[in-house]
């Protein structure tokens, strides 16, 4: 499953753990939003996951995607900071979602 | 990185349009951050469908511009179907944010299209439902936009769009006319 597919899957089941009010942390609506149109995720990159707190931190995988994404729509583009890794090793459902701001 | 796990239980509470949804959730006593789970998204849903019956009026998107041509053809849409063109508009945008939403193909044909430079024509408020309410302002500040302008560049495309034939919008729009 592309990695895209594998977002909108985990937004659509609802098992996302997802933390607003933190500074610059953009709102799970916005997270929503930007996945139900066709983010460009090429600059994601996989590192391997340091933390092992929260939803998902025991049982989710092992790396996290981490990077620049951009969404265009209504005439312009926005540039965005992701960091998330997806809950369950096996099924790969649900998702942590550790950043999402605006990139600087 | 926070892991959140120093947290407490607190009433936290979500302005929408002035009103405010209150939520029981999780606070993270190091940094601030606070849980939006499963369970606040559906309370939140359900509470936003009562406030169409409660606060109609609050939902209200003003100030939209669409060329004159266009507001031509929502005039002549909204004749033919028996409708008004406010009802018109609300088709447009409920078009585009729940049927595009699962039509990635369908958001991109219409952010090729060029409605063309006519003069602009302001048009009168109307209301939208709620849950249509939340994806306009949700978009306009992931866009750094505000919600007229979202609204005028989602309505004037869908309009051209349909006037041109594209992908049965205009069917699509009659039939969200009619329902």
């Amino acid at each position: 499953m592309k990695l895209l597919e594998r977002i909108r899957k985990a937004i659509a089941s609802g098992k996302v753990e997802y933390w607003e009010n933190r500074p610059q942390h953009l709102t799970r609506a916005d997270l929503d939003e930007v996945f139900s149109g066709t983010p460009d995720l090429s600059k994601l990159q996989m590192a391997p996951r340091e933390s092992s707190g929260g939803e998902h931190g025991l049982d989710g995988e092992d790396n996290v995607y981490k990077g620049v994404i951009s969404i265009a729509g209504f005439g312009g583009t926005r540039i965005l900071y992701l960091k998330f890794f997806s809950g369950k090793r096996a099924t790969r459902t649900g998702s942590r979602v550790l950043k999402f701001n605006p990139s600087n | 990185m926070c892991d959140h796990k120093n947290y407490r239980e607190v009433q936290a509470g979500k302005d929408v349009a002035g009103l405010i949804f209150s939520y029981a959730t999780k606070e993270c006593a190091d940094c601030g951050s606070v849980l939006w789970s499963q369970k606040n998204e559906t309370q939140f849903q359900a509470w936003l469908g009562a406030q169409r019956k409660e606060h109609e009026d609050k939902f209200v998107v003003q100030k939209v511009q669409i060329p004159s041509d266009l507001a031509d053809f929502a005039i002549e849409l909204a004749e033919s179907n028996h409708s008004t063109t406010s009802a018109v508009f609300q088709a447009c945008l409920s078009f585009y944010f729940i049927r595009g939403a699962s039509q990635p193909e369908l958001l991109e044909v219409l952010a090729n299209v060029q409605p063309g430079a006519q003069p602009l024509i302001l048009q009168s408020k109307f209301r939208v439902k709620p849950k249509l309410f939340i994806k306009l302002d949700a978009s306009a500040k992931l866009f750094n936009q505000n919600m007229n302008e979202v609204a005028s560049w989602v309505i004037q495309r869908v309009l051209y769009a349909a006037r041109a034939g594209l992908q049965s919008m205009r069917n699509e729009i009659e039939f969200a006319l009619a329902a």
